[in-house]
């Protein structure tokens, strides 16, 4: 009866607050007190909840209260309580039933849980407990569902149970949960054998799925960047990655950059694309020595330029956890003004609760060993070959003399004849066993004795060294539910292959993550770097360069007559220069003329996650990247370009603050899942650079600015900030369709107060046409991805500061000059648009894999510096001009080739096409042409329908049938004009890409090659002037060559060529440093770039032993070369000019090593 | 509704901080404004500069005064001259003719009538030197980029002297010795007022003397008033008051190549000029020249390198023909 009346509360969680206000009630309830037993014994079976009640009720004087909804409720329960009391069984109903009870007095009020009860929590994560985080989970009734959060967790509303739940996550298999009643599910998802995708960092550092792109993106693992370690890990990027290009100088530090789909710009060293590191933009400027060019050190330079080392060559791979390279604007149009040339993001390792003490050591030690050498002769020896350093053609007898025979031999003047010791050229006599007076090491001047005339054939190579360097890596790595820690320490010592050059690195690492609370995560990065060079080898074409002394050393001359390096008794006085005053003596450019680095570099950010709701939430990140580099060189006396020493001393600090928010809000629908995020970014890029440096020494072999006899100093500061807000929209349709919409504005101090702030937008598209369209059983997955994007810049940040006119520095105390630079109150951003398209088609359960893109980015308003004619009062302008389109094709094709317990194959191969076009340049622009790069005998030009890295210099003058045209004299004429002579970019690359394994065996193989590109060679050019290589033996016995080709007629035509040239002159006069034609090479090749072979311990070794893991490999790198390029590497090219690496431009090569390493990784 | 209001906030904060954009883009290294004896030195050091280089890598080759027979590049000269043969020069002559405009300026603005003078005389010589090698070149439209004059029309060469002419008449009536010079002193002459209006008057004789073949300017009536006049048109009276920049070898006073004694290295004097010296029994022969070397290096008196060395070699038993003096002075 009263439980009847009860029955019309419609509001059980009022209930108890009535009971209060209706003291009735409780009277009413109090009747029946004495009915109350301590103890109730219940043993239920299948029985509704009301019959439960009514059962206590009976037994005791309590009574329940609760509404019809109950009444209705038709679950059954079993109950088996004895001798409990009421608080006891009350506990286990609530365990059981989703109600609650309150006790009051003898009332019990029966309500449903409370309403948050009815949201169903969760946790998704792997076979390996590690946190899904973007994993779907949905009702499978409504179609209402929602995302894991970072740690994996989930919270979802539930109307009613029961209710069915599918958990889904790209590359694991579906699950489907049916829970009756609501508890916290615990999910583990069993990765899928038909893997069709994984996690990929996109633009910000978010996580996707790669289901979803709509643009190309492609990752790299750690281990293929650690599987044979180059000392520069962006090394280990090539041929792995089509549409990438890495431009690089060679040397022990060996500075990279790394270009996506062409060069888009004009201006040649802004083609470099973003470095992203844990989300963060760094600028990868290359602070160099000074000289602002491969040849000669440039105009206001006499010195050489170093490597110093730029961002990416400092990063320590071992913390790489993966690269992801997003190839172009679509893919970086998030990071608006630097995104222009696409975006290399790298993602540090993070720790993870890992098995045992969860530490890892690593030791790695690679030689270096120089394996391919230009074809020098060493037939001839050392003398000019000409003029007065020709005997007489005739005898005294007026007999004629064989050429051989008129060529004589004298270092120093002699009874031989007149020194031929200066020459630089080896047109001198043949080694033949004969003798003449040559250089003394012991007299330092000639020898008292002919001596035996021989070649030193090893007197360039012996001159290097096995270059060795050792890598140690200690990192240890912890987490739990509440964060996680890793710390890492690394020590690299390099000894390069030229003596007493090489640099040591010392890395810390620190990552870690821990949640605060429910709702706010954090996270911290911090990474310093020490790098120090006690010696870092000069680059370039220059006096006192090493490449020069390789061009310049002749056949006979022994290298150890070097080695004292300065003369007896003159110690930093007087060096040992026997031969031309141009050459430098080998041994003081390794232990005199010194390129000191010490660098302390440090990047870090702290990141907060905080979850403001379900569906809200909200990053804050500050970060800093900064530098401080001191750069020391010290240039003794009696060298070529200073005769009385020099010191500098160049300090850079270089600090890089990024603050950023990024708001994401997840909704999920039926059909639709929708994510918002909304961002924004503020940079403070600050660049101080101080040089102080002291021309002439007043001791000696003392190097600071004390001693000096005029010292000078210079400041170079730049500041830039940039805000940026924007918006990322990804709209998910079913499963199978994606739309990612993004807009950013940024506002940007480089350019004039009104152009400061510009927008752009992008879209992107990814569409699984395999999820609708029935492509048949073999067809796993098939995607078209579409994207079109708008980026835009104001180029690179030393564009700066060109918005008003500003007085320069002159050496003259109290002196101030007028700019050569005009500036520009007009400056506008530059755009890049972009539009893509491509296909993923995977088959066999994925076994089968093809990606391919095609694209076209074309790129206007470029800012970029157009010459003025200097009558107009300036030399230069910074203006927007010009328009450059790539369009390109790339494919990457990989398969499971052969799969069985023991034994795997993986094959990929790579191949991609970038074709450059000049749409227009400025209008101005002087016959059309756009000169960016100017470095001894070749120029890259821009010209309208052109490529933007086209090689411009002078040609052989041919006649209408392509024959060259030759003067009288038997000189081949040259153009007068720079005309093209060939694209420094490949036609395609490709890359092929292997790995197998068998059983704990793992054996990777990579080779590569580019088809097509020109390169300029200043050496080739240089050693044939000089007779130095082994094509220069050609008219030796002779001494007399005839040029192939043609002499002009007076009435027009033309007839064969018969004057000949002296073997000196014809070398001289068919490749001087102005024909570029003739030094131009072919810069195909193949290489043999990787091989590693990998032995793992098995578990039942380990399980004997405390290790958890035992790997042991041994690798090769560049073990192999097929190429036409004459000298050392068609790849590395050395500083053609300024801040830019250009691959088409050989200025002075050094050696590039074949590497080979051993690894040894242990985890326990 | 927070959301909106977190966007408005950033919109706003972020234009905000815009406003100190300006002083960011500022070069702290450099300066807005400069003085009037600010290019003073650098001017009259690059001119001289490029004086010398002329002189030694075109005029004298080309005169056959002497030439280059062989150097570390292999380049011997051979009368091979490609399209921008005087790039360089024309580059170097109205960088400096900017510098000058800027001196100009500064001087009227600060109310400094010496270094005006300065300026309009270091201006007319140099664009003395500019018609001299060219002909017709820009003069009216030069120098006016600033004003969206980025090509220049040519002006003809008759109107470039007037304006020399005009332009030293009107700097002359400048000088003021009152009038002070309150800049580092110059390399030249030392901030001397009297001194720079004998340059100036004696630039202008000098440039008269160029013209006097052409009667419509009078050349000869002009230099008649100037001489005869020494009060108003003070003149170099002796060779101590020449204009010779010393290069010092202290910094910046540097030789223009790397090391001073590289003038003569490689480089000859020719048959055609040594013959003449010869043929004078010229005293000067000693101090330009070096002797000609046999192959044991012993002298063989004055002998000039044939124009043609590379057909026409010298005799056999001499090595090397009479040199430039490694020290001209």
């Amino acid at each position: 009866m009263k439980t009847k009346l009860q029955k019309l509360i419609k509001l059980p969680y009022l209930f108890l607050g009535l009971c209060l206000l209706l003291p009735g009630i409780s009277t009413f309830n109090s009747f029946a007190a004495e009915k109350s037993v301590s103890a109730i014994d219940l043993a239920i079976r299948n029985k509704t909840l009301i019959e439960i009640f009514e059962t206590i009720e009976s037994q005791t004087a309590y009574n329940f209260i609760y509404d019809t909804k109950i009444t209705q409720d038709a679950a059954k329960y079993n109950i088996n309580i004895s001798h409990k009391d009421i608080q006891s069984v009350l506990k286990q109903l609530e365990n059981l039933s989703p109600y609650t009870f309150r006790l009051y007095q003898h009332s019990i009020s029966v309500k449903y849980q409370e309403e948050q009860q009815l949201i169903l929590k969760g946790n998704v994560r792997d076979s390996q407990n590690i946190p899904l985080p973007g994993a779907s989970v949905l009702i499978k009734s409504s179609g209402v569902g929602t995302t894991t959060d970072f740690d994996g967790n989930f919270s979802l509303e539930v109307s009613n149970f029961p209710v069915e739940i599918q958990i889904s996550y790209m590359g694991f298999e579906t699950q489907l949960i049916k829970l009756e009643t609501n508890r916290v599910l615990e999910v583990t998802l069993q990765e899928s054998d038909n893997a069709l995708s994984e996690v990929v960092i996109t633009a910000l550092g978010i996580k996707r799925e790669e289901k979803k792109l709509g643009y190309a993106q492609q990752s790299i693992s750690n281990e293929s960047l650690t599987a044979a370690r180059p000392n520069n890990w962006s090394e280990a990027l090539r041929g792995k990655v089509p549409g990438l290009n890495i431009n690089g100088l060679g040397g022990p530090v060996g500075s990279q950059q790394i270009v996506l789909r062409g060069n888009a710009s004009l201006d040649p060293s802004n083609n470099a694309a973003l470095i992203v590191i844990d989300g963060v933009p760094i600028q990868n400027e290359f602070p160099g020595s000074g000289a602002s060019n491969g040849y000669m050190g440039g105009s206001a330079s006499n010195d050489t330029p170093v490597d110093f080392g730029n961002a990416i060559a400092d990063l320590n791979p071992e913390d790489i956890a993966s690269v992801s390279v997003l190839k172009g604007p679509a893919a970086a149009a998030l990071y608006g003004y630097q995104g222009a040339n696409g975006a290399v993001i790298i993602t540090t390792k993070s720790g993870k609760k890992a098995k045992g003490l969860g530490v890892t050591f690593s030791s790695n030690t690679k030689i270096d060993i120089i394996q391919r050498w230009p074809d020098w002769q060493y037939t001839y020896g050392q003398g000019s070959g000409k003029g007065s350093y020709l005997k007489p053609a005739t005898d005294e007898n007026g007999n004629p003399v064989a050429y051989n025979d008129r060529l004589y031999y004298s270092y120093g003047a002699s009874e031989d004849g007149n020194s031929t010791g200066g020459s630089s050229s080896a047109f001198g006599p043949k080694f033949d066993g004969q003798y003449y007076f040559q250089y003394d090491p012991e007299l330092e001047g000639q020898s008292a004795e002919r001596q035996l005339w021989r070649p030193y054939k090893d007197n360039r190579k012996d001159y290097w060294r096995t270059g060795v360097t050792h890598t140690q890596n200690v990192a240890v790595q912890g987490g739990g539910d509440a964060g996680n820690m890793r710390a890492s320490l690394t020590h690299t010592k390099n000894e390069w292959i030229m003596p007493n050059t090489g640099f040591e690195q010392l890395s810390l690492s620190l990552n870690a993550s821990h949640r605060i609370s429910e709702k706010i995560k954090m996270q911290g990065v911090a990474n310093y770097r020490n790098k120090t060079s006690d010696n870092l080898p000069g680059q370039g074409y220059n006096n006192h360069s090493i490449a020069y002394f390789m061009i310049f050393q002749n056949p006979n001359v022994n290298l150890d007559w070097y080695k004292p390096i300065w003369k007896k008794d003159a110690d930093q006085l007087d060096m040992i220069r026997p031969y031309s005053s141009y050459i430098d003596n080998p041994y003081a450019m390794a232990y005199e003329i010194i390129n000191a680095l010490d660098q302390h570099a440090f990047t870090g950010n702290l990141n907060t996650q905080i979850k403001l709701s379900p569906s809200l939430e909200l990053m804050l990140r500050g970060s800093i990247n900064m530098y401080n580099k001191n750069m020391r060189q010290e240039r003794p006396y009696d060298i070529n370009r200073y005769a009385r020493g020099y010191y500098r001393k160049t300090n850079v600090f270089k600090n890089e603050t990024n603050l950023d928010f990024l708001l994401t809000y997840t909704k999920q629908f039926k059909n639709w899942n929708l994510t918002g995020n909304l961002g924004g970014n503020r940079l403070d890029y600050q660049y101080l650079r101080q040089d102080s440096w002291a021309e002439g020494l007043e001791i000696p072999g003392q190097y600071n600015l004390v001693n000096g006899t005029e010292t000078f100093t210079s400041e170079y500061d730049g500041f830039n900030k940039v805000n940026s807000l924007y918006g990322l929209l990804n709209i998910a349709y079913r499963g199978y369709l994606f739309i990612d919409v993004t807009a950013r504005n940024d506002w940007n101090s480089m350019l004039p107060k009104k152009n400061q702030s510009y927008f752009f937008p992008s879209i992107n598209s990814g569409f699984v046409f395999s999820e609708i369209i029935d492509l048949g059983q073999s067809v796993s997955f098939a995607k078209l991805r579409g994207s079109w994007a708008q980026v835009g810049g104001a180029g690179q940040f030393a564009n700066r500061y060109k918005t008003q006119k500003y007085y320069g520095r002159s050496d003259f105390p109290g002196a101030a000059v007028a700019p050569g630079s005009l500036y520009n109150t007009n400056l506008k951003p530059e755009i890049t648009t972009s539009t893509e398209f491509g296909l993923d088609w995977r088959m066999f359960k994925s076994r089968l894999k093809l990606d391919l893109s095609v694209y076209e980015n074309i790129s206007k308003n470029q800012i970029l510096s157009t010459p003025l004619p200097q009558s107009s009062g300036y030399s230069n302008m910074l203006i927007n001009a010009g328009k450059v389109r790539n369009r390109g094709v790339e494919v990457l094709l990989s398969a499971t080739a052969l799969k069985s317990q023991n034994f795997s194959w993986n094959t990929t191969l790579t191949w991609s096409k970038n074709e450059g076009k000049v749409l227009s340049l400025h209008e101005n622009a002087e016959n059309g042409q756009l000169e960016m790069l100017s470095s001894s005998g070749a120029k890259l030009m821009a010209v309208e329908g052109g490529s933007p890295t086209a090689l411009f210099g002078r040609a052989y003058l041919r006649n209408e049938e392509g024959q060259v045209i030759y003067d009288n004299k038997g000189a081949p004429k040259m153009t007068d004009n720079s005309v093209y002579i060939g694209d420094t970019q490949p036609k395609w690359i490709a890359g092929f890409i292997n790995k197998f394994a068998y059983k704990n065996f793992d054996l990777n193989l990579v080779i590569d090659g580019k088809y097509g590109g020109k390169i300029y060679s200043h050496t080739h050019h240089k050693l044939t002037q000089q007779g130095k290589l082994k094509h220069t033996l050609k008219g030796r016995d002779t001494g007399e060559l005839i040029g192939k080709g043609v002499v002009e007629n007076p009435d027009g035509s033309y007839s064969e060529n018969t004057t000949p040239l002296s073997i000196a002159n014809y070398y001289n006069l068919h490749y001087p440093l102005a024909n570029t034609e003739a030094n131009s090479f072919d810069g195909s090749f193949v290489k043999l770039r990787e091989i590693s072979l990998g032995y793992s311990f098995g578990r039942q070794f380990l399980a004997k032993s405390f290790l958890t893991d035992l790997k042991l490999s041994i690798y090769g790198r560049n073990l192999a070369v097929i190429s036409d390029f004459p000298i050392y590497d068609p790849e590395v090219a050395g500083i053609a000019g300024g801040s830019s690496m250009h691959p088409g431009v050989e200025v002075g090569q050094m050696p590039v090593p074949a590497e080979y390493g051993f690894n040894l990784k242990v985890s326990f | 509704m927070r959301k909106f209001i977190l966007i408005t906030l950033t919109v706003i904060g972020l234009n905000a901080c815009t406003k100190d954009f300006e002083e960011t883009n500022t070069d702290p290294n450099k300066l807005t404004e400069i003085t009037a004896g600010s290019v003073l030195n650098p001017v009259l050091y690059e001119l001289a500069k490029r004086n010398a280089y002329t002189v030694r890598n075109l005029s004298a080759p080309m005169m056959q005064m002497f030439i280059q027979t062989d150097d570390y590049i292999n380049a011997p000269f051979l009368y091979s001259f490609t399209q921008n043969v005087g790039g360089s020069m024309w580059n170097a002559y109205y960088k400096q003719i900017n510098n000058l405009n800027e001196m100009e300026q500064a001087a009227i603005r600060e109310g400094l009538p010496n270094y005006e003078a300065i300026a309009l005389s270091l201006k007319a010589y140099t664009y003395s030197l500019l018609t001299d090698t060219f002909g017709d070149v820009p003069m009216v439209e030069a120098g006016q980029a600033e004003n969206g004059v980025f090509y220049p029309s040519f002006t003809p060469q008759k109107e470039i002297y007037e304006q020399i002419f005009k332009d030293l008449s009107y700097a002359n009536s400048l000088y003021d010795p009152e009038s002070p010079m309150p800049y580092v002193p110059d390399i030249l002459f030392n901030n001397d007022v009297l001194h720079w209006q004998k340059f100036t008057n004696s630039l202008h004789l000098r440039l008269l003397l160029r013209v006097s073949n052409r009667p419509e300017l009078q050349a000869f009536d002009k230099l008649k008033q100037m001489l005869n006049d020494p009060v108003q048109y003070p003149v170099f009276e002796s060779n101590e008051e020449q204009a010779v920049i010393e290069i010092t070898g202290i910094p910046p006073l540097l030789s223009p190549w790397d090391r001073p004694q590289d003038f003569g290295v490689f480089r000859y004097y020719t048959a055609f000029f040594i013959d003449r010296l010869n043929e004078w029994d010229d005293p000067r022969r000693a101090i330009f020249a070096s002797e000609a070397k046999g192959l044991n290096n012993e002298n063989y008196g004055y002998i000039g390198e044939p124009i043609d060395y590379l057909n026409e070699s010298l005799a056999d038993s001499i090595a090397t023909a009479s040199g430039v003096q490694k020290f001209i002075s």
